[in-house]
């Protein structure tokens, strides 16, 4: 998961529309909310595979 | 000459004496060092745990330019300037490629510099040498460009009562005398105080903000009003600049020469994990509400320069000094605008000065003691500084684009740091020409009258992936060449 969660990138760039929503831009909600998940797993996987990662190979 | 500066007595007072406890951290530094040797100096004798590591990472990472140029880009660039808070998440996503296995290498070969790793790793001069190269020019950057922001700071604030050299020289000055009496110790303990300052300082100031200018929520019409440029759909073109931008700092930034030397110094791995996994947690904290402040700034002050939108957050504060006790906020925004440029320049000149005495002088005097060695890294400091410092304070800004290339050609070391602890098959041939092709390529983009940005791509991100094609190429096909 650690080598492939930099493709969750992907879902950060700006793809929804500009409807205003609480202040902000709806693709910017997105954006901000697949940082979020990226920050998420990115923690999550250097936790349960720091060692693995550091071992292998 | 300003009339009037932003910081009153106390103002100055509370500055000058946080400046003086800069030295005394260096003394302690001093007095904690346990042997005259290279790797206690530039690597604290590899003893840091979370809250050191963390703190030293965060501050290096956050420049002044965190502090003032995100506010500015921001204010002038709306939401799309949400890829600040993505990048620099991504930036620990881009360590986490090759920070595993290579911390637990530094442990048994004693790294000290990037340029250790290289050596160690594909035996070969040449491309140690050209990435020692790429890695002193990219941290001169750094410290050229946080120089003279804080000569413009200071000068601001003071009402140029210190002029912009004088602030340059002070605090140059500051730096190097603590830097060369602790080394890293000195400076990862003066990045641990300059890192709360920073934490605090933009938490503190988002809370008034919020309160006296109102939320994002409570500023949509006026926001709607005077910049509808924030609402626009996003473009292809703009999607394409966002994933160009995430690129090239993911693999530019991560591989940074005092990154690299923070994962050396770390006591073992669980702290490094740790400390990770806090920097992750940080562009939410820090990044993210210099975004929302800078923007409910542009609805309330729309018609600022591109000069005066990098001081928005300033302008903000100075509006509200009938309120009682804001003196001490702007006084908080000042210290942790310095703190986030000092724990910069202090760490690119500590990643300098070893990259120079451990990869070049040492290479060339392979029996000087460490004692000299280090004492060699002190000397170097000295004069890296007086040159930088003289070139911070009379470069003419018609050249400044010559290095604000950094990055570009920075993350062209990604492949030789990130494939190396991977893949043990291969060579250094098939690095050097990967490297050689995308840096040729990078450079013929940007210095020449071609687009910076074929395709709206970064030329430095179009070179890095000519960098990775040319390394499977010639590793998949070498023998066929030979």
């Amino acid at each position: 998961m650690l080598r492939r969660s930099p493709l969750l990138l992907f879902l950060t760039l700006p793809l929804l529309s500009s409807t205003p929503y609480a202040g902000l831009p709806l693709w910017a909600w997105g954006s901000l909310g697949a940082s979020l998940l990226y920050a998420i797993v990115l923690i999550f996987s250097i936790e349960r595979e720091w060692d693995e990662e550091s071992n292998d190979g | 000459m300003m009339d009037k500066g932003l910081l009153d007595t106390q103002g100055i007072v509370f500055l000058l004496l946080y400046l003086v406890s800069l030295i005394g951290v260096g003394i302690v530094g001093l007095l904690r060092s346990k042997e005259s040797s290279m790797q206690d100096f530039y690597l604290g004798g590899t003893g840091f745990g979370v809250t050191i590591l963390f703190l030293t990472m965060y501050a290096t990472q956050y420049s002044g330019n965190s502090l003032i140029g995100f506010a500015g880009s921001a204010y002038r660039n709306g939401w799309f300037f949400l890829v600040s808070v993505t990048f620099m998440i991504a930036i620990v996503g881009g360590y986490m490629l090759y920070a595993p296995k290579l911390y637990l290498l530094s442990k048994k070969q004693r790294f000290i510099t990037i340029g250790d790793y290289i050596r160690h790793r594909y035996e070969h001069r040449l491309l140690t040498n050209i990435i020692v190269f790429i890695g002193i020019l990219a941290l001169s950057n750094y410290m050229l460009t946080n120089l003279k922001a804080i000569g413009y700071i200071l000068e601001y604030v003071t009402g140029g009562t210190v002029g912009f050299a004088e602030g340059i020289i002070a605090m140059a000055v500051i730096m190097v005398i603590y830097e060369t009496l602790g080394g890293m110790r000195s400076v990862a303990w003066t990045d641990a105080i300059q890192g709360i300052l920073l934490l605090a300082g933009v938490l503190i100031i988002f809370a008034v903000i919020w309160v006296q200018y109102g939320s994002i929520a409570s500023n949509e019409a006026l926001l709607l009003q005077v910049k509808t440029d924030f609402f626009r759909e996003p473009l292809l073109a703009d999607k394409i600049k966002w994933l160009s931008i995430v690129i090239m700092i993911f693999f530019g930034i991560s591989v940074y020469p005092q990154a690299v030397q923070r994962i050396y110094a770390a006591k073992d791995a669980k702290t490094l994990k740790r400390s990770f996994q806090l920097m992750i947690i940080m562009p939410l904290l820090t990044t993210l509400p210099l975004i929302i402040i800078a923007i409910i700034g542009a609805a309330h002050f729309p018609d600022l320069d591109k000069g005066s939108s990098e001081q928005i957050i300033l302008l903000m504060l100075s509006k509200l000094t009938h309120i009682e006790g804001m003196q001490y906020v702007i006084t908080l925004f000042v210290a942790a605008a310095v703190a986030a440029i000092m724990s910069t320049v202090d760490s690119a000149m500590l990643a300098i000065a070893s990259l120079f005495t451990q990869d070049i002088y040492h290479q060339h005097n392979p029996e000087a003691s460490q004692k000299k060695l280090t004492l060699v890294g002190k000397l170097f400091s000295w004069i890296l500084m007086a040159v930088m410092v003289y070139l911070a304070i009379s470069l003419p800004s018609t050249i400044w684009w010559l290095i604000q290339i950094k990055l570009e050609i920075l993350c062209q070391i990604a492949p030789a740091m990130m494939l190396g602890v991977h893949f043990k098959e291969v060579k250094s041939s098939s690095i050097l020409y990967g490297l050689l092709f995308g840096l040729g390529f990078t450079l013929v983009f940007l210095l020449s009258p071609l687009p910076e940005r074929p395709f709206g791509l970064h030329a430095g991100v179009l070179g890095l992936a000519l960098n990775g094609l040319v390394v499977y190429l010639h590793h998949r096909f070498k023998n066929v060449l030979q």
